[in-house]
């Protein structure tokens, strides 16, 4: 049996429950699958490209979203899940529920750093061949908005899948509720943006929680990029991430303080504003690429 | 009579019907907007499958294991309960929302293969004494159903459902998968120690 000494001080306990928290995490078989998955399938996509270079960069971090961000879901509403069973079962649990939930959110940096690395090894990987100069990347379009759509689509869309778990253990008590969370997140995505993203108000779609800005090429070797501002999207994904945390310590009564309404009501008032930007600024419309000569279709 | 009476208590009907009213929603969603299909058939395969991954949950598995009726006899009972996603995936094929050109005997056969190879292993995981293998077996279920529509988007691979034509390898893949859940039903319904 181990023992494990809590430190009596505010940060510092809750630093040492993240760090807990994140443990367990970075240990949790769906995490552990889900990660090696998306690492694997970027490494098999560059050794098995014919292409001279790998192609449609932009839409390349569904990857990490769906493999990382989806498996960080299914475990964070399961480590919430089962620290309460203990808390319900015997009635003893390190710290509130307010501070366990602060703590599991803070965990959710792991699959945050883990994004950031698939990234990071994506950008690695491409640099060894290079780009097309037609392809929608650094020189085709401005470097902040490439930043911002890699950061909004890879490691922020992973942070946001755990802290949605965490939403999803405190709130939603019937069992498969992280199944149905994942089934439901996909389904918003598709059903929200597919039918307007190819048409004139294609920035309507920003306001799911994974726009796509970027199409994957046409037969015809052109690809598009989508209307609508990269920047303002990542601070509204970012919001959609505090918004999720504090919901969810907001289930603890003890925790619903005056700071707490005020923090969850300057997050909605802040990511409205950017989702409202993210639409009306940046780019007007889709912007098709030139033809890319080997991705025309025969 | 008494399947029926154990059925009506023992099963975790909130969330296994829960998952197939997800269904429901899904097919709602499908006949507004049928150019999501890629996703959203998927997507209906998995809610049943994740359905169907509730079957074999018994929350007080080590106080039933040692009735005088045996494991066998509840499991196969069990087994029973799977009809009810199996019925609401061939219900959703026949409707046929949307009106898609689909191959719908192709696609009632990947619902009916993921769905036996859930109950398969929710039959399997309960046979090894895990007492609520669903809420996993559900989440796994589902990552695993909708996963290929990314990964075959990505590298390149035919797709393992038949939006277009539905190739023989493919098919050939869906009945291992239906071979493989039977098998593991038939492995979890055989009489053991203890039973």
């Amino acid at each position: 049996m181990t023992d494990i000494a809590l430190p009596t001080t505010t940060p510092a306990s809750l630093r040492t429950m993240a760090g807990i928290e994140a443990r367990r995490l970075a240990r949790h078989p769906a995490f552990i699958v889900g990660t090696v998955l998306a690492f694997g399938i970027l490494l098999l996509m560059f050794f098995i490209e014919e292409k001279p270079h790998l192609g449609d960069l932009m839409s390349m971090p569904v990857i990490p979203a769906f493999f990382i961000g989806l498996t960080s879901l299914v475990a964070t509403a399961r480590l919430t899940r089962s620290t309460e069973a203990t808390a319900e079962a015997i009635g003893t649990a390190p710290g509130s529920e307010g501070r366990r939930t602060a703590a599991l959110a803070l965990a959710c940096l792991v699959p945050f750093a883990a994004g950031a690395a698939w990234i990071a090894l994506m950008l690695a990987l491409v640099s060894v061949d290079g780009v097309h100069p037609y392809e929608w990347w650094f020189g085709t379009m401005p470097d902040w908005q490439v930043w911002a759509i890699l950061a909004a689509l890879g490691p922020v869309a992973c942070m946001g899948g755990g802290l949605l778990g965490v939403l999803t253990g405190r709130w939603l008590r019937f069992p498969g509720a992280a199944a149905v969370m994942v089934v439901v997140v996909v389904a918003i995505d598709m059903v929200g943006q597919m039918p307007v993203t190819y048409e004139t108000t294609s920035e309507l779609r920003l306001w799911v929680p994974w726009a796509m800005f970027h199409s994957g090429s046409e037969s015809d070797g052109t690809s598009v990029l989508f209307a609508g501002n990269a920047g303002f999207y990542l601070v509204y994904l970012l919001c959609l991430c505090a918004a999720a945390a504090l919901f969810a310590i907001w289930h603890d009564r003890a925790a619903r303080t005056a700071r707490l309404r005020m923090a969850i009501a300057g997050v909605v008032i802040v990511g409205l504003a950017a989702l409202a930007l993210a639409m009306t600024t940046g780019n007007e419309d889709n912007h098709p690429s030139k033809p890319i000569p080997y991705k025309i279709s025969k | 009579m008494l399947v029926g009476w154990y059925l009506r208590r023992a099963i975790p009907w909130v969330a296994l019907l829960g998952c197939c009213a997800g269904a429901l929603l899904l097919v709602v969603a499908l006949d507004q907007w049928p150019t999501s299909a890629l996703v959203l058939l998927p997507g209906l395969v998995a809610t049943c499958a994740a359905a169907a991954a509730f079957c074999f949950d018994e929350v007080s598995l080590p106080v039933v294991e040692v009735t005088p009726r045996g494991a066998t006899w509840r499991r196969t009972a069990r087994l029973a309960a799977s009809v009810v996603p199996l019925g609401v995936w061939t219900l959703f094929v026949l409707v046929d929302p949307g009106d898609l050109p689909l191959d719908t005997s192709a696609w009632w056969v990947v619902g009916v293969a993921a769905i036996a190879l859930t109950v398969g292993l929710a039959a399997l995981a309960s046979r090894r004494s895990v007492a609520s293998p669903g809420g996993s077996l559900a989440s796994a279920a589902v990552m695993v159903v909708i996963s290929p529509v990314v990964i075959s988007a990505f590298l390149g691979w035919d797709s393992l459902y038949p939006i277009g034509e539905f190739g023989s390898g493919v098919l050939t893949f869906w009945l291992a998968v239906a071979g493989t859940g039977a098998l593991a039903s038939l492995v979890a319904l055989h009489p053991g120690v203890g039973d």
